[in-house]
């Protein structure tokens, strides 16, 4: 029996603060973890200000394994049968995002993201991955596109019918906080006074993404500006400057951060035998915890929300034993 | 011969408990382990164990960075 994600959830607790996941979570995330195959990453998404408890497990899909079997979203089970089977050939990967909050004992349907492959057109991947969507809808997420400038590129698009809405998220990489408010002052003027409040939080960061929503109604209220560095905490700076500007702000309990940077690190059956889950994954491999970026969440007449998100998970051998 | 002892060794290490808490007690020194299972009648060098992969080493720092930025999209940058 292969390994599952709660198999690697449960081996990487001890260097997940309580500060960051209380028990109570833990619980309900191994709960999700043990339905799901732990084959590759996942990450933990969680809430930086002080008093925040949310946490939230995302896994990205390599494999079909039983997973159409283990969701009851018909959507979600064609999509993921279109894209086993080829029929998305302009999608290199796929992320499920379960939001324990909508848990309540059971497996949440997972809102999906779709990674876009470098390259493709990125209105085709728009029309296969949502072939229904709305008229006017498809035309603004198709003008929000076509108002992207290279080198910046959709990477994600999102569906988010498992938190009940119609709208879809559309996630650029490569617009610098500054040009993403510039970029949003054309297509949402709503959201751009508060991006451009958020921005400097993550002022510098490598690999900056901004995200918003695209309903039939319009955009939505609010923007996730991301950011990350290439290097690991211990060879970058710059990732503590970050943290440090969200604690100033207060978006930021500064036990959080600590736990945050006590979090990367690799282990091998070698170095944990008696807790390495050795019965489904055998002795090989090598299982990682790294910090993947941090989120600033901006809308209008609010407080910006700071998210962490750190990822787990194993890397399997190259040739299995 | 070494090969199939040390696939052996493994194979009895995913399946036994109690040869994993062994384990555990000697530390992470891999001389002492391969003389430990030496003394267990599995029968490899530690050059042997290097050799057929069979002690996983760490990922460089390189290669986890490449894992890190799974979800960030790592062919471009700026900043």
């Amino acid at each position: 029996m292969p390994p599952t994600c709660d198999d690697w959830l449960s081996f990487v607790r001890p260097w997940l603060s309580e500060v960051l996941v209380g028990q109570q979570a833990f619980d309900s995330l191994r709960g999700i973890a043990r339905r799901l195959p732990g084959d590759g990453l996942a990450a933990l998404e969680m809430r930086l200000a002080p008093g925040a408890e949310a946490v939230d497990l995302s896994l990205k899909v390599s494999q079909l394994y039983g997973l159409t079997d283990v969701f009851s979203s018909p959507q979600f089970r064609q999509l993921l049968r279109r894209w086993s089977a080829g029929g998305l050939p302009s999608v290199s990967s796929l992320w499920l995002e379960l939001d324990l909050e909508r848990a309540a004992g059971n497996l949440p349907d997972p809102v999906i993201c779709v990674e876009i492959e470098r390259g493709s057109d990125p209105a085709q991947v728009l029309d296969a991955v949502f072939p229904a969507l709305d008229d006017a809808q498809r035309a603004l997420a198709l003008r929000c596109i076509a108002g992207i400038s290279p080198p910046a590129r959709l990477l994600y698009l999102f569906d988010l019918h498992a938190r009940g809405s119609a709208a879809i998220r559309l996630e650029i990489l490569g617009l610098a906080p500054d040009a993403a408010s510039a970029f949003l002052t054309r297509l949402a003027p709503h959201l751009a006074p508060a991006v451009a409040d958020a921005a400097p939080l993550l002022a510098g960061a490598e690999r900056p993404h901004l995200s918003f929503d695209v309903g039939p109604e319009g955009i939505g209220p609010r923007a996730g500006l991301e950011g990350s560095f290439v290097r690991w905490p211990h060879r970058e700076p710059r990732w503590r400057e970050l943290f440090d500007r969200l604690v100033e702000r207060g978006l930021c309990a500064p036990e959080k951060r600590d736990a945050v940077f006590a979090w990367p690190g690799q282990e091998t059956f070698w170095t944990a035998p008696g807790r390495w889950p050795a019965e489904a994954a055998g002795t090989r491999g090598v299982c990682v915890r790294a910090l993947s970026h941090v989120k600033v969440v901006a809308q209008p007449d609010r407080a910006p929300e700071a998210k962490a998100y750190l990822l787990f998970g194993w890397i399997g051998p190259a040739d299995p034993e | 011969m070494s090969r199939r002892e040390i696939e052996r060794f493994l194979s009895d290490l995913q399946s036994d408990a109690g040869l994993r808490q062994e384990l555990t007690d000697l530390g992470q020194d891999r001389e002492a382990c391969v003389r430990w299972a030496n003394a267990k009648g599995y029968w490899f060098t530690l050059d042997e164990a290097f050799e057929t992969g069979a002690f996983d080493s760490d990922l460089s720092e390189d290669d986890l960075e490449q894992v890190a930025g799974g979800w960030c999209g790592n062919e471009l940058t700026t900043g």
